[in-house]
């Protein structure tokens, strides 16, 4: 039988999440949710490469980037409606991921991630660089903003419930990968890719599956985010903005699709709060990672979980991957 | 003018070469891709800074004590934020660095602020003119620097008793310990002696640039595009690496475009992982 819980836990975190702008039109805070949902959707598509099969990107903002740019470009330049900025975003940036993974992924170990922050700032280098086309340091202004039927979405709050929604739907297609036999198939080349591939499962093509779906979801984060801001800049799209990313991944947990969400949150609203002590709130930012990951490497996705257990009263929830890790590195 | 790039590329390249040095042995002895190798390289001009320009001290008593605040600040840097992640999983090591590398970014800009101060040559600059060929004997120093290190490195690790736990160390912690080889006390002197590595690269490259808090971000990335290039196993790749690194953007920026210059660095790194991933030094994988 299932409890009053698990019957109410998605109609309630739906309500809490659509009902956000009913609470507030403050254009500050309600950019601030918008970033928030952003950085989730990007957090969650490092996860699907790194939380399912061990590869990780420190170079993610590169395919953010060509999502906000290819966007951006085809709207203003070209004239096209938005939907096809979108689609387009996740498509371009899907193949640039192909790309790049095609010859790197053959590789065991931390190649990926070697060739991927290489490729972050090459991509970063010729945003600034191509002024004919990305118009350089100075930016893509007049992007356009989406209408729904009669609605535009141009102010931050309306614009809420486009970014809301398309987190839904990627936490769903993420949550279905999650569950395929294509994902398990990816979970298992993380957990072991010898005894993967004696199962038979083709670990290179599974791996460049991940990443392309990982930078394709960049991507359509990239879109959102151009068609919030209505301008693109290289400036957003630089190492430092990978890093972040890998950080709210990280923070969350590996492999935590909740985790990811909360993580991206966590870190879009911690540095607003941390204004107040001004100069030292990147250091604190500092500090804060390298605790999080010190002390509580399951990151906040295995507080989530036990929480939910503990809500849910499935019997006592323990840590045994974290045991099991340790146990792991000791050998 | 190609000799003129030749012999200036040269000298960045041997800057890049020892702070590839520092991600090689990272890799080796740690097995983490470490972020905060550039920021290494900015502590160690910062104290350069602080001694020199802002004590007065003489150049050549400040350069052993930068050294020395080097070495410290090394020691605890690794007793913080990475000795306690020894064993934990890949990932959660690179973040680490990543937030000691922002955590101590932005403490140097707490400190003294984020704008850049001029840093006096220590080399001379003025010129020597050799028929068209223009040498500025900070060029020369740093090369030779450089290299000397370079060599002393390979030195230590292939001569010396602790140089040799250090590899042995990396090669196999295990076997390592069951030989009497005190594995942490080794994988800290790795740390510290990457540390000033950077912190000396740092220095030299002072001069050249302005000193400030975030100079550590960018040639921290060309330091681990040479290491890659060289091969991320191999103490002569480090330096063949950002020697080839030096000078490739030194012909790009003279020949193609500066604004490309970055750019062509990571693309040359990425071709090379591409076709040869074990570095133009390292084995075969």
């Amino acid at each position: 039988m299932r409890s009053l819980y698990s019957k109410l836990k998605i109609p309630v975190m739906l309500v809490v999440l659509y009902g956000l702008p009913f609470v507030t039109q403050d254009p500050y805070v309600m950019h601030l949710a918008n970033m928030a949902m952003i950085y989730s959707i990007l957090a969650l598509s490092l996860n699907v490469l790194t939380g399912f099969t061990g590869q990780f990107s420190v170079g993610h903002a590169a395919f953010y980037g060509i999502g906000a740019y290819t966007s951006g470009l085809i709207t203003v330049k070209l004239g096209w409606p938005i939907w096809a900025g979108f689609i387009a975003a996740g498509v371009i940036a899907g193949l640039a991921g192909l790309l790049l993974g095609i010859p790197t992924l053959r590789l065991r170990g931390l190649y990926l991630a070697v060739a991927t922050l290489g490729f972050g700032e090459i991509v970063y280098q010729i945003l600034v660089n191509w002024v004919s086309l990305t118009n350089g340091p100075k930016g893509l202004t007049g992007v356009p903003s989406p209408t729904i039927g009669p609605w535009r979405l141009d102010m931050y709050h309306s614009y809420y419930y486009l970014s809301a929604t398309a987190l839904i739907v990627v936490v769903f297609l993420v949550y279905r990968l999650y569950y395929s036999r294509v994902g398990r198939a990816m979970l298992a080349i993380r957990e072991n890719e010898l005894a993967a591939e004696a199962m038979g499962i083709n670990s290179t093509y599974y791996k460049i599956t991940a990443f392309t779906i990982s930078s394709f979801f960049a991507g359509i984060a990239g879109a959102l985010y151009a068609h919030e801001i209505m301008f693109v800049s290289p400036e957003s799209f630089v190492n430092a903005e990978s890093v972040s990313i890998l950080c709210m991944m990280v923070v969350g947990g590996v492999g935590s699709i909740p985790g990811s969400i909360v993580g991206a949150i966590a870190l879009t609203i911690i540095p607003e709060y941390l204004r107040a002590v001004g100069d030292w709130r990147l250091v604190l930012y500092g500090a804060v990672i390298v605790l999080m990951v010190t002390y509580a490497p399951q990151g906040l996705g295995g507080w989530i979980t036990a929480l939910d257990h503990w809500l849910a009263g499935t019997g006592h929830y323990r840590s045994g991957r974290a045991k099991k890790d340790k146990v792991a590195a000791e050998v | 003018m190609l000799l003129q790039q030749l012999i200036q590329g040269l000298a960045i390249g041997s800057v890049y070469g020892l702070l590839a040095l520092g991600y090689v042995l990272m890799w080796q002895a740690w097995a983490v891709l470490d972020f905060a190798r550039g920021d290494a390289a900015m502590m160690g001009a910062f104290f350069l800074l602080i001694f020199n320009v802002f004590l007065k001290i003489h150049i050549l008593l400040a350069f052993p004590l930068a050294i020395a605040a080097s070495a410290l600040t090394g020691f605890i840097i690794e007793r913080l934020a990475y000795r306690p992640l020894v064993g934990a999983r890949e990932i959660n090591r690179l973040i680490a660095t990543i937030g000691a590398g922002i955590l101590i970014r932005n403490l140097y800009r707490v400190m003294f602020g984020a704008d850049p101060f001029p840093f006096p040559t220590i080399f001379g600059e003025h010129p020597i003119y050799i028929k068209h060929l223009m040498i500025v004997p900070q060029n020369l120093w740093i090369t030779g620097i450089g290299f000397a290190l370079a060599i002393l490195l390979r030195l230590f690790l292939l001569k010396t008793w602790r140089g040799k736990a250090m590899r042995a160390a990396a090669q196999d912690r295990e076997t390592a310990a069951l030989m009497g080889i005190r594995v942490k006390n080794s994988m800290t002197l790795t740390f510290v002696v990457a540390t000033v590595l950077g912190g000396i690269a740092g220095m030299l490259i002072a001069p050249l640039y302005f000193v400030m808090a975030d100079m550590g971000v960018l040639i921290g990335l060309k330091g681990f595009a040479a290491a890659v290039l060289g091969g991320i196993e191999s103490v002569t790749g480090a330096m063949v690496g950002g020697i080839i690194l030096g000078i490739a953007e030194n012909l790009a920026g003279g020949f193609i475009s500066s604004g490309y210059q970055t750019a062509i660095a990571f693309a040359l790194m990425i071709l090379v992982l591409i076709f040869r991933p074990s570095g133009i030094m390292g084995r075969r994988l």
